[in-house]
């Protein structure tokens, strides 16, 4: 190997390394290959977000189904009506920062949102439904998650 | 032939493509297999999610259910759903297998267990579907110490009443055929107010 190499350089001198061209073809094609998995990449990390957001509004909303179904029947948050929770004082982490329902250095705002609807005698008498409704608005898509469950009168 | 080969060796250029593409081949598939796990992490978020819902449905189905078996036991009358006179349930019907007479009569002990559904409740656009078996019917142990019935109050005689046990079998439903079972068994006692 080292004899064909010292016998080569004999029958051309000095082309022992790369050649301009060689190294430019190589850094187009890998370069054009580097893009693509960058793409690959990017888009690995948009689902996996969006893989969250939707973990996140169904756990948030299975959460705040039973927080209110633990509440006695006759709970004033369990009046007949529609329910769209200020962010404030949802007790929940609105804009992924870390912190509930904060006020400083702002009010907290986020792309979390819950919503509840409360109708009573339905669908049987002395039974309530509750509906909760958590919306994920993202940048590019809006993501809602909507479950339901009848609470019962217990005497 | 020797010369020939002397030339091939020359080119180093070749050496360098060559590991560029297998880098890049590498690079490439660890990124599929970055994209297979999101795929998979997305249908295990929107399968948990819909499992939820189906769940929440089911369970629903469980806690609606006993109000109206227990009317018909109180009441000793047939009930009325969705459409019929004295309905109890606005939001509720019956499975085609059964109307408010054949429902009565199953509660009642009259007639023998049908396994085909019996009440469907409208959740969230899905429909759940609770049947109700009547398993056995037991006498309670009382609470009195004395042999008179009634004489301290409401379950305090020598048998606290009759307890009928009914087995509940209800079925949720979701988006994309997902589907949750709760069973629950519901026990009625006669003539005592209270539970569900």
């Amino acid at each position: 190997m080292l004899s064909t190499i010292e016998h080569d350089s004999q029958f051309v001198k000095g082309n022992t390394g790369f050649t301009l061209i060689e190294v430019l073809i190589a850094m187009v094609i890998f370069s054009l290959g580097i893009l693509g998995v960058a793409a690959l990449q990017s888009r690995s990390i948009n689902g996996n977000t969006s893989a969250r957001g939707v973990t996140d509004i169904a756990l948030i909303a299975t959460d705040r189904l039973e927080m209110l179904r633990s509440l006695p029947y006759d709970d004033p948050a369990l009046a007949t009506g529609v329910y769209a929770l200020d962010p404030v004082t949802d007790r929940i982490d609105n804009n992924y920062n870390g912190m509930i329902d904060e006020t400083m250095p702002a009010n907290e705002t986020g792309p979390l949102t819950i919503q509840y609807t409360v109708t009573t005698d339905w669908p049987i008498e002395r039974t309530k439904t509750v509906t909760v409704t958590v919306t994920h608005d993202g940048a590019a898509v809006q993501k809602a998650v909507t479950m339901q469950q009848i609470i019962p009168l217990i005497l | 032939m020797n010369t020939m080969n002397s030339h091939m060796q020359n080119e180093s250029g070749s050496v360098t493509i060559i590991a560029a593409v297998l880098i890049l081949v590498i690079v490439t598939l660890v990124g599929l297999s970055a994209m297979d796990t999101t795929t998979v992490e997305l249908q295990i978020a929107g399968n948990d999610q819909r499992s939820r819902i189906a769940f929440f449905n089911a369970d629903s189905g469980v806690y609606g259910t006993p109000k109206i078996i227990s009317r018909i036991v109180d009441t000793s009358d047939p009930v009325g759903l969705s459409g019929e006179t004295d309905s109890i349930a606005a939001g509720a019907t019956w499975d085609a297998s059964t109307d408010q007479d054949i429902f009565f009569n199953q509660v009642m002990g009259y007639d023998p267990h049908d396994p085909a559904p019996d009440v469907v409740l409208g959740q969230g656009g899905f429909s759940t579907q609770v049947d109700v078996e009547r398993v056995r019917s037991r006498i309670l142990a009382g609470g009195g110490a004395e042999f008179a019935s009634g004489s301290e109050g409401i379950g305090v005689g020598a048998s606290g009443g009759v307890a009928v046990y009914y087995e509940l079998d209800s079925w949720g439903q979701s988006t994309r055929r997902a589907a949750s079972n709760v069973i629950a068994d519901y026990r009625k006692v006669v003539g005592v107010p209270g539970g569900l």
